[in-house]
């Protein structure tokens, strides 16, 4: 039986929560009587001469109330004179005990009164309370609502209405305000009476205070509940990149990106937290200005993924125009994204004009890349001696048919070919501009950039950018509507050759001939240059993309503290996708002589509404902050591939129509559409303790009638421990001390559309006329993979937070799985995709250290690191043995082992490589799997310093990562001795009986020892290796010009600056780039810029 | 002094919170109602099953998909290397293997094991996926209303046509089988072995209703006799009499076929009966593959060393002499000085240029029915009179049998000579007869036990459904 998310949660908590509910119940009745009650309360009483006894009886019958007088306070017969209308209680109770020193409190509806206690300064209760009103702004002259003014040394506290007004009552002069609002500096001003108070608050520069994006809203560091990592735009701008994801890299704890391939526009890896979906997705939830913008490439996995890896949709983003990213881990941040949230949430922020002067900013850089790493190989002396020492032990002499690197090609000839095909400087050219400006009611900015970058190859290649934004705020001039409008397009040219030739610049010998003709065609050399590298050159791969992402929100505040808000957002991208095949780059010897194309084109467009109410009260209570909205969302995907053939001329291979047969090759399609309604209760007490309740239902058409809704929720509570009055005192050293925890169920909907469906799809091949075949069993009743993510978090800050520490440690733990079950086959099917009780559990640690060495007037030092420690593994999953994933996952393992034969070395009598199996030359699969290893990070995180001196900045950062991963020998078919050139590690041979060496005899044929090399490289641990690094990542050195002759120039602000990527990697990996750790792909480029920014 | 704590001030205020999400909840409540919004339509590039049946169109795609699949798979139907023809003879005396791959040796060996992948995938699991959709398309058709009734009435036909002849090479191939009616996985998933009576039982209730439903001539294919008609269910229903020794209803069946001489007549010449749309052919599956014809003719024509199979020295010495037959169905290549006999029924190996469609149902094994049949009621003339037509074809005399036994006898030699290599005759007819053991354990020696007659039902299936059982030996 398949369990709701609801039934899930543990029964305790189920009950807890109804007990909640029939609380709320008892507490909403009776709110209503008290109110009614209130109203009853209104106290009219006019009579002079009445005595106390028949004053209270009034009373009591007025209101309800019973009052207790303590012994000697009043004598029942003292008269009095009272003269009020509709007053309330307090009222007459002021009006009347006063004058008699007397106070009073009131207790569950009981009066005390009582004598009051002595006060020095009698005279001040003789004051009348007066009104204190003001007026709180920030620097600029704009408003700030909400911001919270609190009499000091009272639990009084009002907080500031749209207009930035406030009021309140004092009943002594001189009081002491306090001042705080979200992001800003707190001010402490002492008014007196009649004082016209206006404050001025500024940006605060303590990290805690600066403002949080969240999930719907914002909030500080300080009294965020959730655990939320920010990379801000300062840190983005410092790193020559072209996809926002490699400016992420190693700069937030639980984030781990991986770049695929050096290509711009390659793929990168994102996860956050680790694996949770065994079969199932696994990529954060993006949102770029509410905006949900797909993570997965929608490039044709045909066209192109020879060379890009499947491409990133985030090559479409534009780096610079971005403010903020912020990724949402725990289920406190996460759970109101419902069944989006399980991998964590990326939500990013696009630049937003400023009120102000109207400024013109400019940034230029150029710069140059290389690949990070490559192997060192063998040179053609050595790669002789290796091919006629395989010869050698073959007993065999080189075939003139096939042999050609011995018998045909000039050996004389010493070519490095990773040199030659990846081991150019590719160049990048980047520029933005931007207009921003504005007053209190409007902002403005727009923007512009572009971008050029090259490739390493030995030809010309670019990818090129062009992208342009708008963000406008309107606030009407009651301040009670606001509107604000971005827009971001970008245009990307990318040119490519559709293969990556890093693999063959690799495996190409040494001595192999020029690969162009002098007429610069390629060089068969008579049939004998079958590989050559340039072939890939000549069959380019070009990628046309368009994004357009915009976002409206209409802001409406009906009452101070209520707003009605609809956030509306559309995106869509679309990329269309040649590969070619000119007739320029067929070998003769295969006979084809036309050209050919593919035609791909695919497009996603997405719309999203959202109306929410929020209210927000400041209450004596303390703050509490309502949320409750709608979502609805629709994506839609269309995509096609046509295969072009028969092309007569390399000049028409662009043109669809000229081809002499045109295929369709495949046809995408998609409509997804998802519903839900959210809400969040956010209780802040004092800003001591914080408790934030967030709810979701959702509704996605990813899943069958019937199954389509499911709540999600999450708990998230935070005990600012330093706020309390006694810490002060106690431990004065440390300044900010947050406990906070969170739980909460999210889902993962990332299971792909229709798959409930009992669907039928086009057979191959007609029969006369269109066939259908049945594709996919009804199974309306799969749902979400659910994940409950529980957290603990302890934020600490020392010596007036000028060290902050962040720790937590979480665990997540993914169940429902979607898994393929095998069917019997007599059901017609051999698998469905089914939930499962199968658990992936996620944990981890994570600490984050911001430490401000040095604070000076010239000279300032602040350093950041962060680590990760995770663990991954798969808690259970019921018949794993009978399953066909037996030899690939063990419970109580990460999803991330690889299951292999354990290699044991090179015989030394045999010379060959054997294994720990029971005949150690000829390991059985999968009897012999014997070595568990875990690939993927033990470890992993960065370390920044940023000095500044004077005008001088530098900013330095390392990202280290401690991991095992494929080496150079993964899936690597051609053995040491064959034909095709190895690294230098094959140096250490066995060649004679007795010698101890790590890599067995060479061998040109397919015998003993390539069956052994095929063990090694399919199957073993020896594949596997240390691929742990250190890398400094990035380092930017800026100087920024001052002085008078800018002023003349009317220039706000000048810098160069010199900035560097990837540019040194300490690591032992056996391979070229341990982060890609790939022997296919082009390793990640390391890159020198020099630019200058400006602006007037 | 008045109090700090207003029990009624924070009231008041949670109260507005409270009720701004009670309007919400109010929203949610009238959201969850409907859920019409997280409703998609069904994507282009798939159709739902309902979808399927709302048009005679899709409806058509839907059955004629199955044959297409037939044709473009390598297993079952194909004449391929996976295939009944192939697989079946090289477990009787047909074939001799040449194939290296494991899984078609054990056919060979007669040894066959339960997790053999050929058998589980080409004779188990593909019989049951076409009977999926014929039951999808029963259900289908039943609930639709947009389909024209006499589309509803041809395609249902064909839909228990094709469930029947499944099961049929089922039940003969593995004994005692789940009989499969609906599309629900989770029933169907849990099912047991039904007796082989009960199987056909079904397959009779399947084919006479198919006989009342489908078309008696061939104008659904224009004229081509690539779907089954009320002929194809009368054939197959002849051959289940028979097998069934109900020898009065066999002859009845064969004999309407052979009467209907307007569109069957056996094809005097031997090298144009296996022609596309043949006077023979009472049902043909069509290739589907571009440069390809039939699977048979693409397996069976050897051009080099043998990679499948070859015609065994069993088979090439049954044949008597003068039969036509051994020179007009039979092809050899010498390769290495070693001479290598194969079947030539089909001529095409692979052409752009489709001559050849591949047979499934020809009018020479009705007449061997209706002979067998008749024998069997005594009618030993009538026998002869059938068995002859056939063996003058072949270019050989008349029989000389002239008693029951011998007749008998002589038929099912005939048989083994005009129907072999198609669709596993000789296996099946070894079966039926009771004298597998007796013709294959001195050819096959010690790899022969009498428990081979039937294969074992695939272990994948054995672990997957718990109440399957495994036959006798495995």
């Amino acid at each position: 039986m398949k369990l709701t998310a609801w039934e899930q949660f543990p029964y305790s908590v189920r009950e807890a929560w109804k007990v909640m509910r029939l609380t709320t119940f008892f507490i909403f009745i009776s709110a209503l009587q008290l109110s009614a009650k209130s109203t009853a309360q209104k106290i009219t009483l006019s009579s002079d001469g009445i005595s106390m006894e028949q004053f209270f009886s009034q009373l009591k019958k007025q209101t309800g109330y019973s009052f207790l007088l303590e012994i000697g306070t009043v004598s029942p017969q003292q008269k009095i004179d009272v003269h009020v209308t509709k007053a309330s209680l307090e009222e007459v109770l002021d009006q009347v005990l006063k004058p008699l020193s007397l106070s009073y409190s009131i207790d569950n509806r009981m009066v005390i009164i009582k004598k009051m206690a002595l006060i020095p300064s009698l005279s001040v209760l003789d004051l009348p309370p007066f009104e204190i009103n003001g007026h709180v702004t920030d620097s600029l002259g704009n408003p700030l609502a909400g911001a919270s003014v609190t009499l000091k040394g009272s639990r009084t506290s009002v907080g500031t209405d749209i207009r930035g007004n406030f009021s309140m009552k004092a009943d002594q002069d001189n009081i002491v305000l306090i001042i705080s609002y979200t992001g800003y500096q707190t001010k402490t001003i002492t008014v007196s009476k009649g004082e016209n108070i206006k404050v001025v608050l500024s940006i605060s520069n303590n990290i805690l205070d600066q403002i949080q994006v969240i999930a719907y809203g914002t909030t500080s560091k300080r009294l965020n509940t959730g655990d939320v990592s920010t990379v801000t735009s300062q840190t983005i701008e410092e790193q020559p990149v072209t996809n926002p994801l490699a400016a992420l890299e190693g700069r937030a704890p639980g984030l781990i990106i991986t770049q695929t391939t050096g290509f711009s526009g390659g793929l990168f890896n994102v996860q956050i937290r680790g694996q949770n979906s065994i079969f199932n997705g696994n990529a954060p939830l993006y949102i770029i200005d509410g905006v949900p913008f797909t993570g997965t490439a929608i490039n044709s996995q045909l066209v192109g993924a020879g060379i890009n890896g499947g491409g990133s949709a985030f090559s479409n983003i534009d780096p610079s125009n971005i403010v903020s990213i912020d990724i949402l881990k725990d289920a406190d941040a996460t759970a109101i994204y419902g069944t989006r949230g399980a991998n964590g949430v990326i939500l990013i922020t696009t630049k937003k004009g400023k009120a102000g002067k109207s400024t013109f900013n400019l940034n230029a850089y150029t710069g140059v890349g290389e690949v990070t790493r490559t192997m060192p190989l063998l040179n053609t002396k050595q790669y002789l001696a290796m091919r006629h020492e395989a010869f050698a032990n073959d007993g065999a002499t080189p075939d003139p048919n096939t042999d050609f690197d011995l018998t045909t090609w000039d050996t004389t000839r010493n070519v490095n070919w990773e040199k030659v095909m990846i081991g150019n400087q590719a160049h990048f050219i980047n520029a933005e501009a931007s207009l921003s400006g504005g007053n209190a009611n409007t902002q403005y900015m727009v923007g512009a950039s572009y971008n050029r970058s090259t490739t390493v190859l030995p030809a010309d290649f670019a990818d090129q950018k062009i992208a342009g934004s708008i963000s406008l705020n309107q606030t009407s001039s009651d301040r009670k509507f606001k509107l604000s409008f971005t827009g971001n397009y970008i245009i990307d040219n990318n040119n490519l050759p559709t293969t990556d030739p890093t693999s063959f610049a690799n495996a190409l010998p040494p001595d192999a001939p020029e690969p162009l003709t002098p007429d610069g065609k390629l060089n068969w050399a008579n049939g004998t240059y079958t590989y050559n590298p340039y072939y890939f050159l000549f069959k380019p791969y070009q990628s046309n993309a368009t994004n357009l992402i915009s976002n409206l929100t209409l802001n409406y505040t009906i009452l101070d503290g209520l707003e009605v808000k609809a956030n509306m957002g559309y995106n869509r991208m679309q990329i269309d996708e040649t590969a070619e095949t000119p007739i320029a780059s067929l070998n003769p010897a295969y006979g084809q002589t036309t050209g050919s194309t593919y035609f791909s084109s695919n497009a996603i467009t997405s719309w999203i509404i959202e109306p929410q109410v929020e209210y927000k009260t400041q209450t004596k209570a303390g703050n509490f902050d309502f949320l409750a909205g709608l979502t609805f969302q629709e994506n839609f995907t269309t995509g096609d591939i046509f295969s072009a053939t028969g092309y007569t001329s390399d000049a028409l291979l662009g043109n669809i129509g000229a081809a002499a047969q045109v295929t369709p090759y495949a046809i995408t399609y998609a409509k997804y559409s998802y519903q839900s309604g959210f809400a969040r209760i956010n209780y802040n007490w004092k800003d001591k303790y914080i408790i934030n309740l967030t709810g979701r239902r959702d509704g996605s058409s990813r899943f069958g009638p019937g199954n389509q809704f499911a709540n999600f929720g999450a708990v998230g509570a935070a005990w600012l421990f330093t706020s309390e009055d006694w810490w002060k005192d106690l431990v004065p050293f440390i300044s900010f001390g947050k406990l906070r925890a969170s739980y909460g169920i999210t889902g993962n909907d990332q299971i792909g559309d229709y798959q409930y469906l009992a669907s039928w799809t086009p057979t191959v091949f007609p029969y006369q006329v269109a066939g259908l075949q049945p594709t996919q069993l009804a199974n309306p009743d799969y749902g979400w993979e659910t994940n409950k993510k529980s957290e603990i978090g302890m934020e600490l800050g020392f010596l007036k937070d000028r060290i902050l520490l962040s720790t937590s440690y979480f665990i997540n733990r993914s169940s429902n799985q979607l898994i393929l079950y095998t069917l019997a086959g007599i059901t017609g099917f051999q698998y469905i995709t089914q939930n499962s009780p199968a658990t992936v559990q996620n944990s981890g640690v994570e600490f984050d250290l911001n430490i401000t060495n040095v604070k000076g007037r010239d000279f300032s030092w602040r350093s950041e690191i962060n680590l990760s420690i995770p663990k991954n593994e798969l808690v259970s999953f019921p018949n794993l043995a009978e399953s066909p994933y037996s030899d690939l996952w063990v419970i109580g393992k990460p999803l991330s082992i690889s299951n292999s034969f354990h290699y044991t070395g090179v015989d030394p009598k045999t010379g060959l490589y054997v294994f720990d199996s029971k005949d150690p030359a000829n390991p059985v699969y999968p009897d012999d799997l014997k070595a568990i290893k875990h690939t993927g990070p033990v470890y992993y995180g960065g370390f920044d310093n940023e000095f500044t001196y004077k005008n001088w900045h530098l900013d330095i950062f390392f990202q280290f990562v401690d991991q095992i991963f494929y080496n150079y020998l993964y899936y690597n078919f051609t053995q040491p001795g064959m034909l095709g050139n190895q690294p230098t590690y094959v140096l250490n041979r066995w060649q004679k009986p007795g010698d101890q060496a790590s890599v067995e005899k060479y061998s040109q044929n397919y015998g003993d020892a390539y069956n052994a090399y095929l063990n090694v490289t399919t199957e073993s641990d020896q594949q596997l290796g240390d691929a742990s690094f250190i890398r400094l990542k990035n380092i930017n050195f800026s100087y920024s010009f001052s002085g008078s002759w800018m002023k003349r120039m009317k220039m706000e602000g000048l810098s160069l600056y010199v900035s560097g990527q990837n540019l040194i990697t300490i690591t032992h990996y056996q391979g070229n780039d341990p982060e890609n750790h790939s022997p296919y792909s082009l390793p990640p480029l390391k890159v020198l810029t020099v630019g200058f920014k400006c602006s007037f | 002094m008045k109090t700090d704590f207003s029990l009624t001030g924070y009231l008041s205020e949670f109260l507005k919170g409270f009720l701004v999400l009670n309007i919400i909840a109010f929203s949610f409540i009238s959201l969850t109602g409907c859920n019409k919004f997280v409703e998609v339509p069904s994507p282009i590039t798939q159709i739902a099953t309902t979808d399927v049946f709302n048009s005679d169109a899709t409806a058509t795609s839907s059955v004629v998909g199955t044959y297409s699949r037939m044709m473009s798979s390598s297993g079952f139907a194909s004449g391929q290397g996976g295939s009944v023809t192939v697989l079946s003879g090289l477990s009787s005396d047909e074939l001799t293997n040449f194939s290296t791959d494991a899984s078609v040796v054990q056919f060979y060996k007669n040894a066959l094991s339960p997790s053999n992948t050929t058998l589980g995938t080409n004779q188990w699991n593909e019989e049951f996926t076409y009977i999926y959709a014929s039951n999808a398309i029963l259900e289908g058709l039943a609930s639709s209303n947009s389909v024209t009734d006499s589309i509803k009435k041809e395609l249902e036909g064909e839909a228990r046509f094709i469930r029947a002849f499944c099961n049929f090479y089922l039940v003969n191939l593995f004994g005692d089988i789940p009989i499969v009616t609906s599309t629900d996985y989770r029933v169907n998933g849990l099912l047991k072995r039904s007796p082989a009576s009960q199987v056909y039982d079904s397959i009779i209730s399947d084919l006479k209703i198919a006989q009342q439903q489908l078309a008696s001539d061939y104008s659904v294919s224009g004229g081509e006799r690539i779907r089954p008609n009320k002929w194809a269910a009368t054939a197959l229903l002849a051959r289940i009499y028979l097998y069934l020794k109900n020898w009065t209803a066999a002859e009845d069946q064969a004999t309407s076929v052979i009467n209907n001489t307007v569109l069957y007549t056996l094809v005097p010449d031997l090298n144009s009966i296996f022609l596309k749309n043949s006077s023979e052919a009472i049902w043909q599956l069509m290739p589907v593959q571009s440069g390809q014809n039939t699977g048979e003719g693409y397996t069976f024509i050897t051009t080099d060393y043998p990679q499948v199979a070859t015609i065994s020295p069993e088979l090439f010495n049954a044949f008597e002499p003068n039969d036509q037959r051994k020179i007009d169905w039979i092809d050899s290549i010498i390769v290495s000085n070693q001479t290598f006999y194969y079947p030539f029924k089909y001529k095409v190996r692979a052409s752009e240029i489709i001559t050849e469609y591949s047979m499934v149902l020809r009018l020479a094994e009705q007449y061997l029915i209706r002979s067998e049949a008749r024998a069997e009621l005594n009618n030993l003339s009538g026998a002869a009179d059938d068995l002859n037509a056939i063996r003058q074809r072949a270019g050989l005399p008349v029989t000389t049998a002239v008693d029951q036994p011998s007749i008998l006898a002589a038929i099912q030699h005939e048989r083994q000579m005009e129907l072999f290599t198609e669709w596993g005759h000789r296996w099946l007819d070894l079966k039926r007869t009771g004298q597998a053991t007796n013709v294959l354990a001195p050819v096959k020696g010690a790899d022969w036990q009498s428990t081979d007659t039937l294969y074992p039902i695939p272990q994948g299936d054995i672990s997957r459904d718990p109440n399957l059982t495994q036959n006798p030996g495995y």
